[in-house]
């Protein structure tokens, strides 16, 4: 199922706990629309609920993404799944993982950089879904 | 198809990646994870090569390194002989020039123990804050990549409780959760500079690549691993006001007056005129980097 990409991972770097606390602390002072953050104690893994834009095929649906951020995050990019049951799309296998293969791929690694917040990164991914390839 | 080999496994990534089959379980346990797998293996493999910052060695071991290529070089070498003593060789990673200037700059300070040039970088770092302040970008994003780096400046003085040793600086510069923080706070430092001046940096972009100013700092400025070019030395020698000499280290000859090797001074743009380079004799480097074609390292004046 979703959890296949689950195996050991490494702890979280002392600054990459640091800069996630500043994050997380920044999402809930100035949450992005559309997005909910599910509380839980894990701050490496965060479970995300994104509503569908409205005027879209996915309008009134709410879907949840896995974010996984590694050892040493933000010099490495985090990884985000959805979770099950995931949108219908070209770009989404059936297990929630995002196809890499083309137009999502540059958005995310052009975009995926320290300077960035994962705030910035999930309103950009899900928004190239949304509205680029938005049905 | 579960791939465990690393770098050996080439073939069947490639072959994995360019058909992703409907079969989604056996996709889904090779993934993601076992691409990362294979690049940790690779970095590691590099790693072991050469660590982030090496030893200094005598000049001899780069004449050595050419001992059977070209002539102009040894020749070169020769000439280098004359003025430079030894070489501190950095990791060919993509962040050589980053990590050299890192390991460099702090050394000539815990060597020279120059508490006025501490100051004024301070002081160019925070004006860098600010620029990337009025760039828009959040402070959460950057503070702890500027914090790491102030920290190691305030380490290399000594007569504070924190201070180092040759030693430990070296150590530092070899341990990734430092030397690659610094890295990127100078990744950063840079990106703000050029952004900062894009009209003056557009040509020489326009140059380079076929990149607007932002395609640039996004695509060859910011992510780690990306070379640096004349462009990257000259705005982070602007942003921190340090003055930077690459010696060029190639087979180009000017044969009338026998073999010269070729130096450019990066001279810091002062009051907001751009980057004087080569023109002033009046500042001289204490930085100084040997450039061959796609690598730097750290050079040492006799």
């Amino acid at each position: 199922m979703t959890s296949s990409s689950a195996t050991a991972r490494k702890a979280l770097s002392k600054i990459a706990c640091n800069r996630l606390q500043k994050e997380l602390l920044e999402w809930q002072v100035n949450p992005p629309a559309g997005f909910k953050h599910k509380v839980t104690d894990n701050l490496q893994r965060w479970v995300i609920e994104v509503n569908g834009a409205q005027g879209t095929l996915y309008a009134n649906e709410t879907y949840q993404l896995q974010v996984d951020f590694p050892e040493h995050y933000p010099m490495e990019a985090p990884q985000v799944i959805f979770l099950h049951p995931a949108p219908l799309h070209p770009h989404i296998y059936s297990n929630g993982h995002i196809c890499l293969g083309n137009f999502v791929e540059i958005i995310l690694l052009a975009s995926f950089f320290p300077l960035l917040s994962i705030h910035t990164v999930l309103v950009t991914m899900v928004c190239s879904f949304l509205e680029v390839f938005g049905i | 198809m579960q791939n465990k080999d690393g770098p050996q496994a080439d073939g069947e990534l490639e072959a994995a990646t360019s058909n992703p089959t409907p079969d989604f379980d056996d996709w889904a346990k090779f993934a993601d994870d076992d691409i990362m797998q294979q690049q940790t293996a690779i970095r590691a493999e590099e790693a072991e090569k050469t660590p982030f910052v090496g030893d200094k060695e005598p000049l001899s071991s780069l004449a050595a390194e050419y001992q059977s290529g070209s002539p102009i070089l040894l020749e070169k070498i020769k000439v280098l002989g004359e003025k430079y003593a030894a070489i501190r060789r950095t990791r060919g990673d993509g962040n050589c020039f980053f990590r050299s200037f890192m390991f460099s700059y702090l050394e000539h300070i815990l060597e020279s123990q120059d508490q006025a040039e501490v100051d004024r970088a301070k002081s160019n770092v925070e004006q860098c804050r600010i620029t990337l302040q009025s760039l828009g970008y959040a402070d959460f994003t950057f503070e702890d990549f500027f914090a790491l780096f102030l920290e190691q400046l305030e380490s290399v003085l000594q007569g504070n409780g924190t201070s180092i040793s040759q030693e430990e600086l070296l150590l530092r510069s070899r341990d990734q959760s430092i030397s690659d923080y610094v890295v990127m706070f100078f990744r950063f430092v840079t990106s703000g500079e050029i952004r900062k001046r894009s009209e003056f940096f557009e040509p020489f972009i326009m140059g380079l690549t076929n990149a607007t100013v932002e395609q640039f700092c996004k695509s060859s400025v910011e992510p780690m691993g990306e070379e640096s070019d004349h462009v990257h030395i000259t705005a982070l020698s602007d942003a921190l006001g340090v003055p930077i000499r690459v010696v060029y280290l190639d087979r180009s000859s000017c044969d009338s007056a026998g073999v010269s090797v070729n130096h450019h001074d990066f001279i810091p743009a002062v009051g907001g005129l751009p980057n004087a380079s080569g023109s002033t004799e009046t500042v001289s480097p204490f930085i100084t980097l040997l450039y061959r074609p796609g690598h730097y390292d750290i050079l040492y004046s006799k």
